[in-house]
């Protein structure tokens, strides 16, 4: 099965995933309808990009009272159906990652549906950071990146 | 009256005296013939500072807005202008900065925010979904912009809080004292931080989580990913990636155009040591802005010793101005020496230029020791360079002397300093030695803040690797002469035909990168966009009066307050002595010439530089210049 997967490292902060998961989603454009969040630390040069992992033994699954979340068996993602959720926000405070959020206006959450299989968000990312594949190949590419990251420190002699 | 989408659709109302706030409808009918960000403010401050205004007076007019497209899906939509009348030449002042600042104040629910008068004790404007408030900001007074930008997102609990603030040296009306965002964007030109702090008015946070509609919705997702692959794609985009615009020291030294020793010359003999090269191995990694598929941020950090920082690190203009103008090689320090100028908030064109005047004054003995307080200036002095800053900021001992920027000093000084102040206007010149790039020189004279290479940012001559697109923008009966840096030919279209393309992207709320260099997006793309986002049904022709409105708006402004083609000038050092060395040696700039033929493209007369009757009917200006001109 293919899974989102985000590295933060990579991620130099331009937050086009958010505004193309919202258009994407909602047709305007905003950051607050996001489904995929990034957080700026803008004195360490980071952003921190977090979105759902749509966990096998989901527990956003678990404590919702109405079978609101439901698995796309083709996709793997866990999905809303907006009609039978009463916007009691157990699964915002039930998710161990904090990508689910809530949309005050309409009474209901907000959460990553891998756009039906087709991922908007990683269209538009220029740098590469988000990626949708097999989760086997994904993780030799991050283990990649992070052995450049440490390579660069040794190089400049960055490190103690 | 239409209403526009892809706007937020309100500005707020300031009134600082009486700490009072409205809120307006966004002039949508202005938005037709000015369409946003620079444009619109050009037209509203235009019609409300007055005449002789001292701008450091509760009497000038701030104003911050966003552009059309600031905030959206096109590449590079992250920038807002901030604009006031000029406290270094007393005309027309504007600056701009990219950031996250411009995109949040319209999910807040506004494009813009005017400011008058000068409240009674310092305080910050929050906005938050929609409402304005003006609060109590005595506590973070003194503050570095890093640290007021913390305290005030620390103090409302919210990390997607956006910030824009100003720094000690503001506070104390440093004359070319500058605005700073949360990550360490700067709108840093025409004095706007002096003008922040004269009003006690420490920094703006918006907040808000709100949309904005587009007009087309159905061909906007297809259309955006279209714009960030022509930049993303584009051959010059994976070098803006790694370098950052720190690649032009090494061009601009190459082809004599770095600016060395207070411009004596146009090569540094030690430009390898702070080179694209060397300014790698502090690099982190590459920051964006809003939207921004180039990457051209660098966040940097040196590691140990004196000069132990990290943050946003300098790019081409820090440090050409901190650098090569001082003749200082030191790369670690003139890293710190930026870090001190955004801490501080201030201007490094501005820093480094008042710097560089001063130390070839002591060169020619027209200042001694006994005039700065017993300081020695000399080239090359990285213990001087930081002390300096931070006296400037401060506005200690000759600091405060040196904080009135070049111009003013000079002046004070008298006349045998006047010929060393690099200036146009008043304003400092930045990191383009005009006499190795002609058009630069013009751009500079001309532009309506003062030296600036930005009104015009004539750069597609400046190398060779931009033919195609000479011949596409400007038409094959210039060839081959516009296209060479060092002939004068012609130069008075290319400025004209940039400045009316660039006020439009200022407009707009984009960047200069990917729209003018590399020449990724052009008026069909930009045309596209204010169709399938604003709603906005125009052509190209529309959008070049649009600019030639604005300019001559920005133009007024300025005759209004006294200025007229004498102002429109070079240092004799640019125009009289010819280059001393390198690709350009013997070049001067053919100013005069350059200036006629631009005068003649604009409809302006050749003999004062103002616009004619005919010129201003064209472009619906009767009204305006009538208090000027008529």
């Amino acid at each position: 099965m293919k899974q989102l997967i985000v590295d933060s490292s990579s991620c130099t902060g331009c937050q086009l995933c958010e505004l193309s998961c919202v258009f994407a989603h909602e047709n305007v454009i905003g950051l607050a309808h996001s489904r995929i969040k990034i957080v700026q630390v803008h004195e360490e040069g980071l952003s921190v990009v977090s979105v759902c992992k749509q966990c096998e033994d989901a527990p956003c699954m678990e404590v919702c009272p109405t079978n609101a979340l439901v698995r796309n068996e083709k996709t793997g993602a866990v999905e809303l159906v907006e009609e039978s959720c009463i916007y009691c926000k157990k699964c915002f405070y039930a998710c161990p990652f904090g990508v689910i959020s809530l949309d005050e206006k309409a009474k209901t959450i907000l959460k990553c549906d891998l756009c039906g299989g087709y991922p908007v968000c990683v269209n538009y990312c220029p740098t590469g950071a988000i990626t949708y594949k097999e989760v086997d190949d994904a993780s030799f590419k991050l283990k990649q990146n992070r052995a450049q990251e440490v390579l660069k420190y040794e190089d400049t002699s960055f490190l103690p | 009256m239409k209403k526009y989408s892809g706007y937020a659709g309100k500005i707020a109302f300031i009134h600082l005296d009486k700490l009072e706030v409205d809120i307006a409808e966004l002039p949508y009918e202005l938005a037709e013939s000015y369409i946003g960000g620079a444009g619109l403010l050009s037209k509203l401050l235009y019609d409300r500072i007055e005449k002789k205004t001292d701008p450091l007076s509760p009497k000038n007019v701030l104003g911050i807005m966003t552009g059309a497209l600031t905030g959206t899906m096109f590449p590079q939509s992250s920038r807002f202008t901030i604009a006031a009348k000029n406290v270094l030449t007393g005309g027309w002042g504007e600056s701009h900065a990219a950031g996250f600042f411009g995109p949040m104040m319209k999910f807040a629910g506004l494009d813009g925010i005017i400011v008058d008068g000068k409240a009674p004790y310092p305080v910050y404007i929050f906005v938050n979904n929609g409402k304005v408030e003006l609060k109590d900001a005595r506590a973070i007074w003194g503050s570095t912009t890093s640290a007021t930008v913390k305290s005030i997102t620390k103090l409302h609990n919210n990390p997607d809080i956006e910030v824009i603030a100003i720094g000690p040296a503001g506070e104390n009306l440093v004359r070319f004292a500058a605005v700073l965002t949360g990550n360490g964007r700067v709108a840093a030109r025409s004095g706007m931080g002096a003008v922040f702090g004269s009003k006690n008015l420490k920094a703006i946070a918006v907040y808000g989580t709100g949309n904005l509609n587009v007009a087309d919705a159905g061909a906007y997702l297809y259309a955006s990913k279209k714009w960030r692959d022509k930049v993303l794609h584009h051959p010059y985009t994976p070098n803006r990636v790694k370098y950052g615009t720190t690649e032009l020291i090494d061009m601009m030294n190459a082809i004599g155009r770095l600016p060395t020793y207070n411009f004596k010359q146009g090569v540094f003999e030690d430009a390898e040591k702070i080179s694209m090269e060397v300014y790698r191995k502090y690099l982190i990694r590459p920051r964006s802005d809003f939207a921004c598929v180039q990457r051209c941020g660098r966040f940097v950090m040196v590691p140990k010793g004196k000069y132990e920082n990290k943050g946003k690190g300098p790019e081409y203009e820090c440090l050409s101005a901190l650098g090569s103008r001082n003749g200082i090689s030191d790369i670690e320090a003139i890293i710190y020496a930026h870090h001190l100028c955004d801490e501080y908030g201030m201007d490094t064109i501005g820093t480094g230029g008042v710097i560089a005047f001063v130390t070839e004054l002591f060169e020619r003995g027209i200042l001694t020791r006994s005039d700065t307080g017993g300081i020695e200036f000399k080239w090359n002095d990285v213990n001087l360079l930081t002390q300096m800053i931070e006296k400037i900021a401060r506005r200690e001992g000759f600091g405060d002397e040196m904080a009135e920027g070049t111009y003013h000093l000079a002046r004070k000084i008298g006349k045998d300093a006047l010929p060393y102040a690099m200036h146009v206007k008043g304003q400092d010149i930045a990191g383009q030695e005009p006499r190795a790039q002609k058009s630069m020189g013009l751009a500079a004279a001309t532009a309506a803040r003062g030296a600036d290479h930005l009104y015009a940012f004539p750069v597609l001559d400046e190398g060779s690797v931009f033919q195609k697109e000479i011949k596409e923008w400007y038409g094959e009966q210039f060839l081959p002469e516009i296209g060479d840096r060092l002939s004068p030919k012609h130069k008075g279209y290319m400025v004209f035909h940039n400045e009316n393309y660039s006020v439009v992207i200022e407009s707009l709320g984009v960047c200069k990168y990917g729209t003018m260099v590399p020449p990724a997006l052009y008026y069909p793309e930009v045309i596209e966009a204010l169709r399938i986002t604003n709603g906005f049904d125009t052509d190209e022709k529309e959008l070049k009066k649009i600019g030639e409105r604005i300019v001559n708006i920005n133009r007024l402004f300025n005759i209004r307050e006294g200025f007229s083609r004498k102002d429109d000038s070079l240092p004799k050092r640019l125009t009289d002595e010819p280059a001393p060395q390198g690709p350009p040696k013997g070049q001067v700039v053919e100013l005069d010439e350059m200036l006629d033929e631009y005068y003649k493209y604009r409809g302006w007369d050749v003999e004062k530089g103002y616009p004619t009757k005919e010129k201003l009917d064209e472009l619906g200006l009767l009204e305006e210049a009538k208090r000027v001109l008529l």
